[in-house]
């Protein structure tokens, strides 16, 4: 019995070992990356000039000067035209959308319609898009979508290991610092990570391999694990009857005002104009209710329909009307998506985040510092493995830093100006590789990427100050406090980079010392 | 292997189709046609504008939004055309329009004062410009570089290995 636990606690921990080598490089970009993408809503506003405008109350907005003149157009479609509140996702601009239109924005200040700077400026997509592999399209899907069951896998054997077998957590070598930082870290955070890597393992490869069950449940009818879902999670909104009489619309400012008497408490995100200017014309105003998180924001959207004539309510839907699937299935992705949450929670996760790909990184380490335990102390470790770790977890840094700083350096109307700043990015990043293979000592090149990742990271909101025409001051006192708050953030992530690019040791003798005493 | 491959391939290839426009047409035998735009999903696109565009002068010979019942019955024009289906930014299908019976009538012209561009397939982007061009050739040369320094730090790796033994 003992002989057979023993077996179980090195096997375990040989699997863990294998597996976690193979993912983990993967999974600490699904990390890093996924601390941008949580947030992005801050970062999309300050990528654009056009969203450096002031917020303005939803209820005091003149929606039809705005609105009117757009779906007057004969060629615009009537039906289910959205609106897009100033504040979604804290994105200060108005916006009129429909499913087959290109969509019209506007700055709800004054009135006029803006210039969107549409695919020209991606720079918080990309970095979502970075997050769960999508610039490699369905190959990417999948690798990510993998390296996330691993992840499952991990966690959970992880766990099984710190339970089983008791570890020395007072040895003052590297090789020790390491395992228990690994182990400490990845224990702690758990309980949000498991969840995040479980939906995000559902996303990315859930979806598509329930095809064959899909078929199965729906008795061959499709293998779309959507078309049995969404009728349930997504329900269209019903076709009303057009009685092809004209009438004056209520603004939709004092439809939005009926709306937050019939339910307080919900934070309107969305119009839907239905049949508008007909006698049947309906406003579907829907948002999130802060008050229950968990429980709506995804698919579980709360809203109010009223007559747009007369303002009369016709439809209500509370957050705990959604079947009970709805509900479920938004506890599950709430951590995920982080929908309407407010700043402190998404830095709380995004902290969280942080911790965990250090715990990651760790746990390289700790591979790494093994694999080198073979070597002769004199000889430097040249390891390929510990190159592209490198070069994937910290190179990573300057060419992020990089792709900030083209933001405000590279012209607005630059041909194909994205493909130039994501394609400088990626060859930088590959450029880090290069010269991880270049510097035999990976402390000396993991310094000066710390340090030139520092560099530019502190120049990125000078960049942004000298070619947005805005000061610090001036963003201040407008009250953007969002692009405020990440030129501040950009600036303190490069000085810390730049403090740790310094404090950091290169020779021998003072890693060991480093990792031992300095910690 | 071959049927684990094959598996995979079909998981795949049910998730790249979902969800896509699809246009048919649809001769009536009377000198007209039906149009109808539908998802993949066999969701009509209702509201998605259907378009006839002359293939000599890009002029707009018809243009309608598809109604609730999602297709358009219309008269085929005598000019040679094109239709297209605009389904928004990043969704137009184009094919080509069916000649009524007796054939187009090749003289017959649309005039408008200044030509316009046919629209087309919507399709990836270009993968030869110049930004495409300038940054595979530069990861090319750091792929060489990587080998080359990685080599040259190998053996010098190797030469302090040997050189510690002795």
């Amino acid at each position: 019995m003992k002989e057979t636990t023993i077996f179980l606690k090195q096997r375990l921990q040989r699997v863990h070992v294998a597996a976690g080598i193979t993912f983990s490089l993967v999974m600490y970009l699904a990390v890093f990356f996924g601390i941008f993408a949580i947030l992005l809503p801050y970062i999309q506003v300050w990528e654009k000039p056009s969203r450096h405008i002031e917020y303005m109350d939803v209820t005091k907005i003149d929606y039809a000067t705005m609105i009117d003149p757009v779906i007057s157009d004969p060629n615009f479609p009537t039906n289910n035209i959205q609106i897009t509140l100033p504040g979604y996702q804290h994105d200060p601009i108005l916006k009129v959308s429909h499913q087959f239109v290109e969509p019209v924005y506007f700055d709800p200040n004054t009135k006029e319609q803006i210039n969107n700077e549409g695919d020209q400026s991606q720079l918080a997509k990309f970095l979502n898009h970075m997050h769960y592999g999508r610039p490699l399209k369905t190959f990417g899907y999948l690798i990510f979508g993998f390296v996330a069951v691993g992840g499952l896998f991990l966690i959970i054997g992880g766990l099984i290991l710190v339970i089983m077998i008791k570890y020395n957590n007072n040895a003052k070598k590297p090789i020790s610092r390491f395992s228990k930082l690994h182990r400490k870290i990845l224990t702690w955070v758990f309980p949000p990570f498991i969840i995040i890597t479980l939906t995000g393992a559902l996303m990315n490869i859930g979806y598509t391999a329930s095809a064959p069950m899909t078929y199965l449940v729906s008795k061959g009818e499709t293998h779309r694990i959507f078309d049995l879902t969404s009728p349930i999670l997504f329900p269209p909104i019903q076709n009303v009857e057009k009685q092809n009489i004209s009438a004056d619309m209520l603004p939709i400012g004092e439809l939005i005002q009926k709306a937050s008497t019939i339910n307080p408490a919900i934070d309107f995100q969305k119009i839907t104009l239905i049949n508008w200017k007909d006698i049947s014309a309906q406003v579907k105003i829907e948002g999130y209710n802060p008050y229950m998180p968990f429980l709506n924001g995804i698919s579980n959207k709360p809203s109010i329909t009223l007559s747009a004539v007369d303002g009369s309510l016709i439809r209500q839907h509370k957050v705990m009307d959604k079947h009970w699937s709805g509900l479920f299935f938004d506890s599950m992705y709430f951590l995920h998506f982080l929908f309407g949450v407010d700043t402190f929670t998404r830095l709380l996760i995004a902290t969280i985040m942080s911790v965990s790909a250090f715990g990651l990184g760790f746990g390289v380490l700790l591979w790494l510092e093994k694999k080198a335990k073979k070597f002769p102390r004199n000889i430097p470790f040249y390891h390929w493995m510990a190159k592209l770790s490198l070069s994937v977890i910290i190179g990573v840094l300057p060419a992020t830093a990089l792709l900030f700083a083209m933001q405000w350096t590279l012209p607005f109307d630059l041909k194909d100006r994205f493909i130039w700043q994501e394609g400088i990015f990626f060859v930088s990043w590959l450029a880090t590789f290069t010269w991880s293979l270049y510097r035999i000592n990976s402390y000396q090149a993991a310094k000066e990427f710390l340090k030139l990742a520092g560099v530019l990271f502190i120049l990125s909101p000078i960049f942004h100050y000298i070619n947005s025409d805005f000061s610090l001051i001036q963003l201040w006192y407008q009250g953007l406090v969002q692009i405020v708050s990440v030129d501040i953030g950009l600036m303190i992530f490069g000085i810390l980079l730049l403090i740790v690019g310094f404090r950091l040791p290169q020779k021998n003798n003072e890693i060991q010392k480093f990792w031992s005493k300095d910690l | 292997m071959k049927k684990l491959l094959s598996t995979l391939f079909l998981l795949l290839v049910t998730n790249l189709y979902a969800h896509t426009l699809i246009m048919n047409i649809m001769d009536n035998d009377d000198n007209t046609m039906t149009i109808a735009g539908t998802f993949s999903t066999g969701q009509s696109a209702v509201d998605a504008l259907i378009r006839l565009e002359a293939l000599n002068n890009g002029a707009i010979l018809f243009q309608k939004r598809l109604p609730d019942d999602g297709e358009l019955t219309i008269a085929i024009p005598k000019e040679p055309y094109q239709v297209v289906l605009d389904g928004g930014p990043g969704h137009t299908i184009v094919k080509e329009g069916i000649a009524p019976i007796d054939g187009f009538d090749v003289t017959k012209i649309t005039e408008i004062k200044q030509p316009k561009k046919l629209s087309k397939n919507m399709t990836s982007r270009n993968s030869w410009s110049l930004p495409y061009i300038v940054l595979i050739s530069i990861t090319l040369l750091l792929i060489v570089l990587s080998i080359y320094v990685s080599k040259r730090n190998t053996d010098k790796i190797i030469r302090m290995i040997q050189e510690s033994k002795q």
